[in-house]
């Protein structure tokens, strides 16, 4: 009986991480569906879907071509739990073209195109506040980096 | 213990079948990671590579004058010849780009064609709920509306995405990215007339130059034999595209109703450089499709 304890344990352990991803990934996916997908109206979603779990303190970097011509909207939408998600737009340079405010929720940024760029949109987590921390829970959630464009 | 644990497996099991009912769901929630991967994760930074899907490049490529013509198609008949999972991949990604090309040129007829042979690489993967009976409705009731055509085929390509990579089949969904990205390409290609060359149309093909290295940095991330071929065919492209110079330079931002982007880098290219371009992607592209 012990045995086949440990061997449940043991597959557990080994498939849970997998699984747990899984599931995280497909909570996500459903989130930006109902919350960030209409908020890029009247802009057309330009088909690449960037999201994903990020826990407090991470950031990430997209790379990105933009056209000339068109006019773009990249709209960062997170989960509360990970609270106020900031983006930046840089340059290849990486010089900041644009930096959302610390106290938006759901930040967006309206730009038209000149000239055809690779542009770098840059998110930042906020750290967890130290109340938090000492419950050793991780305030993980989604983060879905959206643009959508129109002509 | 024994109950403990044994629901504990059970549980984590079922959440797992939830994310294969997402997939299934997906023709409500149309989402998946997209044509994106994640080069690098260490402990505090992500990077994400994207790569423009079909529609957008054939978009940017009519816009620049490139004119439609029905024979730069993959032929139908073909479809019936791709007998691997690699090879219904990239032609469903071919199938897609030919799909968005013809839909943008309002070909209403031929984007019927080209959204079954879709269709049919789908269903040989067995993805059939990319293009269920109501995506093909919503498909045939949206013709003529492009944005709701670029949804549409949108959705059906990241259900094929989410599939993939959540039944451990992420190499077919890189594969599936770079025939699309390969077609459009070959298209936009094509339309030039080498006599007397459209330069906005060469531009458009020497930015491509930006996503060309994305796209490399996407199957990088894959051991799959016919992932590494494909790549090393996207390097030697590479090669040509690397005679086309870049000169960094700072964007600037001029404020008004809505701010613009300009200046930063730009691309040098000249004739020869884009015609070697068309020449070889000709060649990759028609091993693909073979």
């Amino acid at each position: 009986m012990r045995s086949l304890n440990r061997t449940i344990l043991r597959i557990f352990i080994l498939v849970a991480p997998v699984f747990f991803a899984f599931h995280a990934d497909a909570q996500c996916k459903r989130f930006t569906k109902k919350n960030c997908l209409p908020a890029l109206a009247p802009y057309i979603h330009n088909g690449k879907l960037t999201s994903a779990v990020f826990n407090p303190g991470e950031s990430a970097d997209v790379e990105m071509t933009f056209n000339a011509g068109k006019q773009y909207r990249v709209l960062v939408c997170s989960q509360e739990t990970v609270g106020n998600v900031q983006f930046k737009v840089l340059d290849k340079t990486r010089k900041i073209l644009f930096e959302s405010k610390e106290d938006q929720m759901n930040p967006s940024w309206d730009f038209k195109m000149a000239t055809t760029q690779q542009l770098i949109i840059q998110v930042s987590i906020p750290q967890m506040e130290e109340s938090v921390q000492k419950t050793n829970l991780v305030q993980n959630g989604c983060v879905a980096i959206m643009v959508g464009v129109k002509n | 213990m024994k109950k403990s644990l044994l629901y504990l497996t059970a549980t984590t099991l079922l959440m797992a079948c939830g994310g294969d009912v997402d997939v299934e769901e997906g023709q409500e929630n149309n989402l998946t990671h997209g044509e994106l991967t994640v080069k690098r994760a260490d402990k505090a930074q992500k990077v994400f590579q994207t790569v423009p899907s079909p529609y957008e490049t054939a978009t940017i490529f009519e816009e620049a004058g490139a004119a439609y013509n029905t024979e730069f198609t993959n032929p139908i008949e073909n479809v019936d010849k791709y007998s691997t999972a690699a090879k219904q991949a990239l032609n469903l990604g071919v199938y897609g780009a030919d799909l968005s090309y013809a839909n943008i040129y309002d070909q209403t007829q031929e984007s019927m064609f080209y959204m079954n042979c879709s269709k049919k690489m789908a269903d040989a993967l067995e993805i059939s709920a990319a293009f269920s009976p109501e995506t093909v409705e919503r498909i045939e009731e949206n013709m003529n509306n492009r944005d709701s055509m670029m949804n549409i085929v949108n959705d059906s390509y990241w259900i094929c995405d989410a599939y993939l990579k959540e039944n451990g089949q992420d190499n077919l969904s890189a594969l599936i990215i770079a025939g699309g990205w390969i077609e459009g390409l070959y298209l936009g290609t094509k339309s030039i007339n080498r006599e007397t060359p459209n330069e906005g149309l060469m531009q458009r093909i020497a930015d491509q130059k930006y996503s060309l290295n994305n796209l490399i940095d996407l199957m990088g991330s894959y051991d799959d034999e016919e992932v590494q071929h494909i790549k090393t065919e996207l390097e030697k492209l590479k090669k040509v595209f690397d005679k086309i110079e870049e000169q960094e330079g700072e964007a600037s931002v001029e404020e008004g109703d809505v701010p613009t982007i300009g200046g930063g880098s730009t691309l040098k290219y000249d004739q020869a450089t884009v015609f070697e371009i068309a020449d070889l992607t000709e060649t990759i592209r028609n091993e693909i499709i073979k």
